[in-house]
């Protein structure tokens, strides 16, 4: 991150503090247009959700613990695989990280709220009935969505009402993330600092603000592919359905226009927050600050054009496997010099090793390994070996999970106690992390074999082969989910100052930024007067 | 248009200004939107 000096005649948060008068209760949280307190419902939000895809991960592995049906009937197992990915997807990862710039980016740039708070207030309050549409959906005559998180049709267009349900679940979803990324880019380009321009923004602005373009890029997309299989379900078009001259590979193609840049909405929030850590752990400056920028930037963009990669099995022609194989090896790029730039940021740095840091490098070392079997699956003539094995399930766990979750618990950890005003239990954080990363890397390396030995994804029974890495990998599952129980107890003991230890406004000594100018826990109104960065 | 905001500090314009340049940051990104959305589906569904 750029060096941001502050003025000391403008330091600029105490004489904020006198004024926290607000509404107590619920009514505070319903009506609140404080970005601190939406950016905390979203953080417990995405937590409830990650609880709840992750409980339905869990009756998977149980189901796959043993070849043979057990414990769910194959129809209510493809619900789960699909609600699993939906919720964790749209309902788990992408409001934390949200939540993340909601309490951060203002705090970052120097700026008192969002630029929209009221709508900042609604686009929270859109989720929680999003969520109940989509898990009520399971409840309705025919069950729920049971395609995949990707609702390719034809099975999307004959199910049941739920995936009415799910439709407009998602609907409501996107509508939030496109209302939340106007007021993150509008927040991000008008209401920085006096001095603070943009080559001097903290890396995790810089990759907000390009996750946001992507947002309202693709979005609107996605929004549009389901509307289209809603009007096909009901109103007699036939977007894609041959008997009347339409073409179900034409929805994947508009999926996936939106799919694959979904990938880096999830990932560049997280490779921002790691560009926070890695600096403030290593006690050095960020390597290669605008190198990072411009490898963010080209990450977005190639991520708008490698979508077909996800559908090689379809029977495009050559050519076409050959643009989309090229252009999603050339992603490999800006990644590597990302990855080079923190191994960078780190070499001769006086590092400690803080639970923050160990989650961001367990990061680096998991998500660098998932980026790898990326280019495994990129190319085309082996992709279509391992099309819809397990793994592909492999290789995006390694990238959804020891990426985008490791980082975002790094965030919690990093920040937290600029939340809470205490500071969490070092030995639990390290307990934690250690628990999580090798009950992760029991649960997921094993389906790299199982993929590779030709063990489909989305099915509930499978050939006896397969049994001895579906039970490692189920343990591993079950370990890796109670982990995060130990997590919610540690966030609680955090917020309840069970460590006793208060959290000075930079607990970090490393750590660099104007969020460290204000006291801990953040006063409820921050930099009505804006500070001045030279 | 964009840029590190004004100190604001004087009791007149800048919260006014500041918040008509929001709102045309916002209407212009809804129009940034409708650009790439638009022109996609209707070349994936002629």
């Amino acid at each position: 991150m750029a060096s941001i000096p502050l003025d000391p005649a403008h330091g600029g948060h105490a004489h904020d503090d006198h004024h926290d008068h607000h509404p107590t209760g619920l009514k505070r949280w319903l009506t609140t247009t404080n970005h601190k307190d939406i950016g905390t419902m979203y953080l417990w939000f995405s937590f409830t959700m990650f609880i709840v895809g992750g409980i339905m991960a869990m009756i998977i592995r149980a189901e796959l613990f043993q070849p043979g049906l057990q414990i769910v009937k194959p129809e209510f197992f493809n619900q789960l695989t699909s609600l699993h990915g939906l919720i964790m997807v749209f309902g788990a990862i992408m409001p934390a990280f949200v939540g993340f710039a909601n309490w951060m980016l203002p705090l970052q740039l120097g700026a008192p709220d969002m630029a929209f708070a009221r709508m900042n207030n609604w686009s929270f309050w859109m989720l929680p009935p999003a969520a109940i549409l989509l898990i009520s959906s399971m409840f309705v005559p025919g069950g729920s969505v049971a395609a995949g998180w990707t609702m390719y049709p034809p099975l999307t267009v004959q199910q049941g009402y739920g995936m009415d349900l799910t439709i407009f679940a998602v609907h409501i979803l996107g509508a939030s993330s496109i209302m939340g990324s106007i007021n993150i880019i509008t927040t991000i380009l008008n209401l920085r600092a006096p001095g603070m321009t943009l080559m001097k923004m903290p890396m995790f602005a810089w990759t907000w603000l390009i996750t946001a373009f992507l947002l309202i890029a693709t979005m609107p997309v996605l929004a549009g592919a389901i509307t289209m299989i809603l009007t096909d379900r009901h109103f007699g078009t036939t977007f894609f359905n041959a008997a009347g001259g339409g073409d179900p590979v034409m929805y994947q193609h508009i999926f996936w226009f939106f799919g694959h840049p979904e990938v880096y909405i999830i990932a560049l929030p997280a490779f921002g927050v790691v560009s926070q850590v890695i600096p403030a752990f290593s006690r050095k400056k960020l390597f290669g600050y605008p190198s990072m920028v411009y490898a963010t930037a080209s990450i977005a963009i190639l991520s708008l054009i490698v979508w077909a990669h996800h559908m090689f099995t379809v029977g495009m022609p050559v050519a076409g496997q050959l643009y989309f194989m090229f252009a999603t090896m050339l992603i490999a790029v800006p990644t590597g010099v990302k990855v080079f730039n923190w191994v960078a940021t780190m070499w001769r740095g006086s590092i400690t090793l803080e639970t923050p840091m160990l989650f961001a490098l367990g990061f680096l070392f998991l998500f660098t390994l998932g980026g790898f079997t990326g280019i495994v699956v990129a190319l085309s003539p082996v992709d279509v070996q391992i099309h819809d094995t397990y793994y592909v399930v492999a290789h995006f766990h390694y990238v959804m999970v020891a990426g985008a979750l490791f980082s975002a618990f790094a965030a919690v950890y990093y920040w937290g106690p600029k939340w809470t005003g205490w500071m969490y239990e070092e030995k639990l954080g390290k307990i934690h992390f250690w628990w999580s990363l090798i009950a992760f890397n029991i649960a997921f390396f094993p389906q790299h074999f199982l993929g590779l030995a030709g063990m489909p994804r989305r099915i509930p029974d499978y050939n006896q082969q397969f049994t001895e890495w579906n039970q490692v990998s189920s343990i591993g599952a079950f370990l890796f989910g109670t982990a995060q129980i130990f997590f919610l107890i540690i966030v609680i003991r955090m917020i309840k100052g069970k460590s006793g230890v208060r959290a000075p406004a930079k607990p970090w000594d490393g750590a660099e930024g104007l969020e460290w100018t204000v006291p801990s826990p953040a006063p409820y109104h921050t930099f009505e007067t804006p500070p001045v960065v030279k | 248009m964009t840029g590190p905001r004004e100190p604001l500090t004087s009791a007149s314009h800048p919260v006014r200004t500041q918040r008509r340049r929001n709102r045309l940051t916002a209407w212009l990104l809804v129009v940034v939107a409708l650009l790439i959305t638009l022109p996609i589906l209707y070349l994936r569904t002629r």
